[in-house]
C-alpha cells in the first residue's frame, strides 16, 4: 500500500467510527464519573445550585455533542472536501453516507444514555430502595 | 513507498473503457496443471496437515455439528430430570455441571467456534480469494478447538465437570467455596477457545482487508463478509476483558492474590464487569453472523438484492460498537446506583433502533421479491418472528424495574433462548440447508428438511414459550427439582416435550447430511438457489480457475457467464507464478491488485502443535507444573516450526497477472498481510491492557484510603524512572536495529544481531526493578488486592518480556541462517511493531503505579 493509500485508508476508518467514538468515550466517562462520585460521597455537592453529577453528565453530553455533529457535518460535506476525495468515487461516497447516519445514531445514543441523569437520583441503588431510604 | 510501487502499471484508459478480460483465451496448455499441483491436499492419514481453508472449514463446522449435540444431550437430560416433581433421576451435583457444560459448551464451543467456521469455509470464495492469508493460524485453532473442546466435555464422566455456572460468579467458584478442579478445568478450557477464537479473527480481518477479489470496493462488498468483520472486530475488544477475568481467577484460586477476595480488598463485583464486558458482545458476536446469514439467505429466496444494503451494514456496526455500552444489564440486581443503570438503559434502548433497521430491511426485500418456500426460506422466516419475540422479552428485562422482578427465574431462561436459538441457531440451520449444495454432490432433502424445520421450530415453542409463565410463577433457574405444591408441573412437562421434539428434528437432520454427503467442492451440485454472490461460482481446492473481478453486489446476477469466463482463465492469475499456492492481494478500500502472496501450505506444525497446547492446559489444571511447562515450549517450537519457511522473500521477479498488471510476489512493510495480522494482535493486546487498567481503578474505588493499604510506602520514583529509562532504551536498540538492517543489508549483521541480543536484556531487566523496588517496600501479593495489581503489572511485562525474547531469538536465528536482510524483514518488522507496543505499554503502567497514588496523597 503506498504512502497516500494507507493515509486515505486510515482518514476513513477514523472518520467512519468516529461518532460511535464519541458515544464510548462520552458513555465511560459519564459512567466512570457517576460511580467515583457516589462511591466517594459526592453525591449532595452541589454547583450553581445543580447537582455535580447532573452538571458533569450536561457538560460532558453537550461537548460529545458538538463532536458528533463536527463529524456529521464534516460527512455531510458542509465543512469541505474530505482529505484527498475524488467525488465520482462510489466506494467514497459509500463510506460518506455510513459515516452521515452511524454519527446520527451516535447522537441518538448519547441524547439517551444521558437523559436518564435528569431524572433518575444519581446514587440511590436496590440496597437503598428495599429499605425504604 | 516500496520496490513495487514503481513497478506495478495501472490498466490504461482504454482498457478500462472497452470491456476487455484481464486475460487471453486460450491459456496455455500447462498453465492448469501447474496451478493445480500445488493445492493438491495431503493424501490419507497426511490429511491433518492439510491447512486448506475448506478443509479446516468444513472440519471445523463437523466439531461444532458434534458439540452442539452433545451439548444439546445436556440439556435433554436436564428436561428429562424437570418434567415432574421431586425427581430422583438426577441429583445436584451432576445437575450443576449439566447446567454449567450446557451453558459454557453452546456459548463458547458451538457458537462462536461454528460461525467462525462458516467464516473460514466460506469467506474465501464469497471474497473470491483462492485462500485467506493465514492458513496454518487457522488449522491450528481448529485442534486446539477440536481437543480442547472434546476433554472438556470429557470430563463430565469423570465427576470434574465446571459447577459453577457458565458464568462462574466469584465468590462461589473461588477455592474456599469450589475447592475441587472443577473450576480450573472451565478457566484453562476457556483458554482454548479465547486463542481459538482471536486466532480466527486475526485471519478473518486481514482476509477482509487484503483478500477480496479485485473491483469488490468496500461498497460491493456482500453483507456476510460485513458481518464477519464486525464479529472478528469485536471478538478483538470483547474477549481480552474475558481472558483477563480467568487468568485473575485461576491466579487468586492458585496463588491466592487476592483480586476478588473482599476481605483482602477484592470485590467479587469485578468479575461480573470483566465476564460480562465481554459477555454481552459475546451475545453479539454470534448474533451478527447471523444476521450476515440472514442477509445472504433472504435475496438469494426473493430472487432480489437486498433493499437497504448500506442501512444494514451500518446497523451492523452500529450493533457492534453500541452492544459494549449494555454489559451492566445483566447486573441491575447488584446494587449499582440507579443512575449508572439509567446509563445502561439508554444504551440498550438504542441497540435496539439498530436492530430494527436490519429487521424492517428483510422485512421490505421479502416484500419487493417473491420468496420460495424452501427450507432456509423457512428457518429465516422462523428466525425473524421468534428473535423477534425474544427481542420484545429483551426490552422487558432491559427496564430495570421489572428486571429486579423476573431476575434470576426461568423468565430470563426463556427471553434469552429465544434470542439465542431464534437468532443464532435457526440461521445456522438454515446456512447449513443453504450452502451444503457448495461442499456436496447431493443437497439436503427439501421434504426432510421441512419436517426437521417443523419439529425444531414447532419444539423450540413449546419448550420456551411456557418458562416465561414458569418464571412469573417464581420458578428459579438451576434448580434441580421442585415441590409438586408449587404447582410448576404441567408447564415444566409441556417444556420437555418440546425439548423432545427438539433434538427429534436435530437426529433428522444429522441422518439428512450422513445420508446426503458425498464431498465435493469441483463436482458440487450447483448454484441450486440462483444466488447471485461468488461462492456459487464452479470452484476447486484452489478455489476459482481465475480470479474474477467484480462490478457489482450480486456479480454472478449481473454477469451470467461469469463463472464460466473465470474457469477458461479470462481474469487475474489464472496460473502459479512462482509454482507454489497464491492468493492475490489488494487494497483494502478499492480492491486494486497490489501484489501477489505465496499462501502456506500443508504442515504439521498446526496440528501438533495443537496436540502440545490442549496438554499443556490440561496438565496445568492438575498443577502438574513442570509437565505442563515442558509441552508448553514443545507448542511454542511446532509454531516456530511451521511459520520458519513463511517470510520467503521475493521468490522471483514481478509478473503480470492480467489486466496490465504486473506485481510483485513478496512485500514488506504495510502492505504485507502479516503486518496486519500483527496489529490487529496489537489491538487483542491493547484491549487485554486497558481491562487491566480498569480493574486497577475498579479495586482502587472500592478501597478508599487503602491504596495503598496502611503500613506500605511506595517505592522511591528513582526505581520507575530507571525502569523507564531500561524500557525507552529496549525500544532504541530495536530501532536501531531496523536502520541497521536497512542499510547493512545481506552483508554484516553483527551489529543488527547484537542489538537484538540487548534489547530483551533491557527489557528484562526494565521489568526487573520494577518489580525489585515494590518486592524491597515490603509489598507481598497474598496480602491485599493492592498488592496483586502491582505483582500483576510487573507479571503481564514479564509475559511479554518472554515473548519478546523468543522473537529476537527466532529474528537472530533467522539472521543467522541468511534469511533476513533489508527486503525479506517481514519477520523482523513484526518483531518491531510488537516490541514498541510492549515498551510503550510498560511506560504507561509505571506511570499509573507510580503517580497515580501519590496523586491521590
Amino acid at each position: 500500500m503506498t504512502a497516500m493509500a494507507e493515509q486515505r485508508f486510515t482518514s476513513k476508518t477514523f472518520l467512519l467510527f468516529s461518532g460511535l467514538l464519541i458515544w464510548a468515550a462520552h458513555f465511560m466517562f459519564v459512567y466512570s464519573a457517576n460511580a467515583v462520585a457516589c462511591e466517594r460521597g459526592l453525591q449532595d455537592f452541589q454547583v450553581l445550585g445543580i447537582g455535580l453529577i447532573p452538571l458533569t453528565v450536561m457538560v460532558a453530553t453537550l461537548a460529545a455533542l458538538a463532536a458528533a455533529g463536527y463529524v456529521l457535518l464534516t460527512a455531510i460535506g458542509w465543512l469541505g472536501p474530505l482529505h484527498g476525495e475524488a467525488h465520482d468515487d462510489p466506494s467514497s461516497a459509500f463510506v460518506r453516507q455510513i459515516t452521515i447516519v452511524l454519527s446520527l445514531i451516535s447522537i441518538v445514543a448519547i441524547t439517551l444514555s444521558a437523559l436518564p441523569s435528569l431524572v433518575v437520583s444519581p446514587c440511590e441503588g436496590l440496597p437503598q430502595l428495599v429499605q425504604g431510604r | 513507498m516500496t520496490v513495487a510501487d514503481d513497478q506495478r502499471h495501472k490498466p490504461t484508459a482504454e482498457q478500462k473503457r472497452k470491456r476487455t478480460y484481464p486475460n487471453t483465451v486460450p491459456r496455455p496448455e500447462d498453465e492448469l496443471p501447474k496451478l493445480r499441483e500445488p493445492w493438491v491436499p495431503p493424501q490419507g492419514w497426511r490429511i491433518f496437515s492439510a491447512v486448506n481453508n475448506t478443509y479446516v472449514g468444513l472440519a471445523y463446522i463437523a466439531v461444532g455439528l458434534i458439540i452442539f449435540v452433545l451439548a444439546g444431550v445436556l440439556a435433554v437430560l436436564m428436561r428429562t430430570q424437570l418434567a415432574v416433581p421431586e425427581n430422583t433421576l438426577i441429583g445436584h451435583t451432576l445437575y450443576n455441571q449439566l447446567f454449567t457444560m450446557h451453558g459454557t459448551m453452546m456459548m463458547f464451543l458451538f457458537a462462536v467456534p461454528i460461525v467462525e467456521a462458516f467464516g473460514i469455509l466460506l469467506l474465501p470464495n464469497i471474497l473470491g480469494t483462492r485462500e485467506l492469508p493465514f492458513p496454518r493460524l487457522s488449522a491450528y485453532a481448529l485442534w486446539i478447538y477440536t481437543f480442547g473442546g472434546l476433554a472438556f466435555f470429557f470430563s463430565l464422566f469423570f465427576g470434574i465437570a465446571p459447577d459453577g455456572g457458565w458464568f462462574m460468579y466469584t465468590p462461589l467458584t473461588d477455592s474456599r467455596f469450589s475447592p475441587g478442579v472443577n473450576a480450573d478445568i472451565w478457566l484453562l478450557g476457556i483458554g482454548f477457545i479465547e486463542i481459538a477464537a482471536i486466532a480466527g479473527a486475526v485471519e478473518i480481518i486481514v482476509g477482509f482487508a487484503k483478500t477480496r477479489a479485485p473491483g469488490m470496493s468496500i461498497d460491493k462488498i456482500p453483507i456476510f463478509a460485513w458481518a464477519m468483520l464486525i464479529f472478528a472486530l469485536m471478538i478483538v475488544f470483547a474477549f481480552p476483558a474475558l481472558i483477563l477475568g480467568t487468568v485473575l481467577l485461576e491466579i487468586e484460586r492458585a496463588f491466592g492474590w487476592p483480586f476478588f477476595m473482599a476481605e483482602k480488598g477484592g470485590d467479587p463485583l469485578l468479575w461480573q464487569h470483566l465476564f460480562w464486558f465481554f459477555g454481552h458482545p459475546e451475545v453479539y458476536i454470534i448474533f451478527i453472523p447471523a444476521a450476515g446469514i440472514v442477509s445472504m439467505i433472504i435475496p438469494a429466496m426473493a430472487q432480489t438484492p437486498l433493499v437497504g444494503h448500506r442501512l444494514v451494514i451500518l446497523a451492523l456496526i452500529a450493533m457492534g460498537v453500541l452492544s459494549f455500552g449494555l454489559w451492566v444489564h445483566h447486573m441491575y440486581a447488584t446494587g449499582l446506583p440507579q443512575l449508572s443503570l439509567g446509563f445502561f438503559s439508554g444504551a440498550s434502548m438504542s441497540v435496539a433502533i439498530a436492530s430494527g433497521i436490519q429487521v424492517f430491511a428483510w422485512i421490505a426485500t421479502i416484500a419487493s421479491g417473491r420468496l420460495r418456500a424452501t427450507t432456509p426460506a423457512l428457518f429465516v422466516v422462523a428466525f425473524l418472528i421468534v428473535f423477534t419475540i425474544g427481542g420484545v422479552t429483551g426490552v422487558m428485562v432491559a427496564s430495570v424495574p421489572f428486571d429486579w422482578q423476573v431476575h434470576d427465574t426461568y423468565f430470563v431462561v426463556a427471553h434469552f433462548h429465544y434470542v439465542l436459538v431464534g437468532g443464532m441457531v435457526l440461521p445456522v440451520l438454515a446456512a447449513i440447508y443453504y450452502w451444503y449444495p457448495t461442499v456436496s454432490r447431493k443437497p439436503l432433502s427439501e421434504r426432510v428438511g421441512k419436517w426437521v424445520f417443523w419439529l425444531f421450530v414447532i419444539g423450540l415453542n413449546v419448550a420456551f414459550f411456557p418458562m416465561h409463565i414458569t418464571g412469573l410463577m417464581g420458578m428459579p433457574r438451576r434448580v434441580y427439582t421442585y415441590l409438586a405444591v408449587m404447582e410448576w408441573d404441567l408447564l415444566n412437562m409441556i417444556s420437555t416435550i418440546g425439548a423432545y421434539m427438539m433434538a427429534t428434528a436435530i437426529a433428522l437432520l444429522i441422518f439428512d447430511i450422513l445420508r446426503n454427503f458425498q464431498f465435493s467442492f469441483s463436482e458440487n451440485v450447483g448454484n441450486i438457489w440462483n444466488a447471485g454472490t461468488l461462492e456459487w461460482m464452479r470452484t476447486y481446492t484452489y478455489g476459482t480457475r481465475s480470479i474474477p473481478e467484480v462490478d457489482s453486489r450480486y456479480p454472478l446476477w449481473s454477469r451470467p457467464k461469469l463463472s464460466d469466463e473465470t474457469d477458461e482463465g479470462r481474469y487475474y492469475l489464472p496460473g502459479t507464478l512462482t509454482g507454489k499456492r497464491e492468493a492475490l492481494i489488494t487494497g483494502p478500500i478499492d480492491a486494486r491488485p497490489v501484489y501477489v502472496m505465496v499462501v502456506p501450505g500443508p504442515h504439521w506444525g498446526p496440528f501438533l502443535a495443537g496436540i502440545a497446547t490442549t496438554l499443556f492446559f490440561y496438565l496445568l489444571t492438575f498443577k502438574l507444573i513442570m509437565p505442563a511447562i515442558f509441552f508448553g515450549i514443545v507448542a511454542l517450537g511446532f509454531v516456530l516450526w511451521w511459520i520458519w519457511d513463511l517470510d520467503h522473500g521475493p521468490l522471483r521477479d514481478p509478473a503480470h497477472v492480467g489486466g496490465g498488471y504486473v506485481l510483485p510476489v513478496y512485500m514488506s512493510g504495510s502492505a504485507n498481510h502479516s503486518w496486519w495480522g500483527t496489529v490487529s494482535l496489537i489491538l487483542v493486546a491493547g484491549a487485554f491492557f486497558a481491562c487491566l487498567v480498569f480493574s486497577y481503578f475498579f479495586l482502587w474505588l472500592v478501597n478508599p484510603n487503602a491504596w495503598p493499604p496502611a503500613g506500605i510506602s511506595l517505592p522511591s520514583l528513582v526505581w520507575p524512572a530507571a525502569a523507564a529509562a531500561l524500557y525507552l532504551a529496549s525500544s532504541g536498540a530495536i530501532h536501531l536495529g531496523s536502520r541497521t538492517l536497512r542499510l547493512a543489508g545481506n552483508s554484516n549483521q553483527w551489529h543488527l544481531r547484537l542489538l537484538l541480543v540487548l534489547a530483551p536484556v533491557l527489557f528484562i531487566a526494565a521489568v526487573g526493578v520494577q518489580g525489585w523496588a515494590e518486592w524491597q517496600t515490603g509489598l507481598r501479593p497474598t496480602d491485599h488486592s493492592y498488592g496483586a495489581m502491582v505483582y500483576l503489572f510487573a507479571a503481564v511485562q514479564g509475559f511479554y518480556a518472554c515473548l519478546l525474547l523468543v522473537m529476537a531469538g527466532f529474528t537472530v536465528a533467522r539472521s543467522l541462517a541468511g534469511k533476513l536482510n533489508s527486503v525479506r524483514r517481514v519477520t523482523f518488522d513484526n518483531t518491531m511493531l510488537l516490541w514498541h507496543y510492549a515498551a510503550v505499554q510498560g511506560l504507561v503502567a509505571l506511570v499509573i503505579l507510580s503517580l497515580f497514588p501519590r496523586g491521590l496523597g
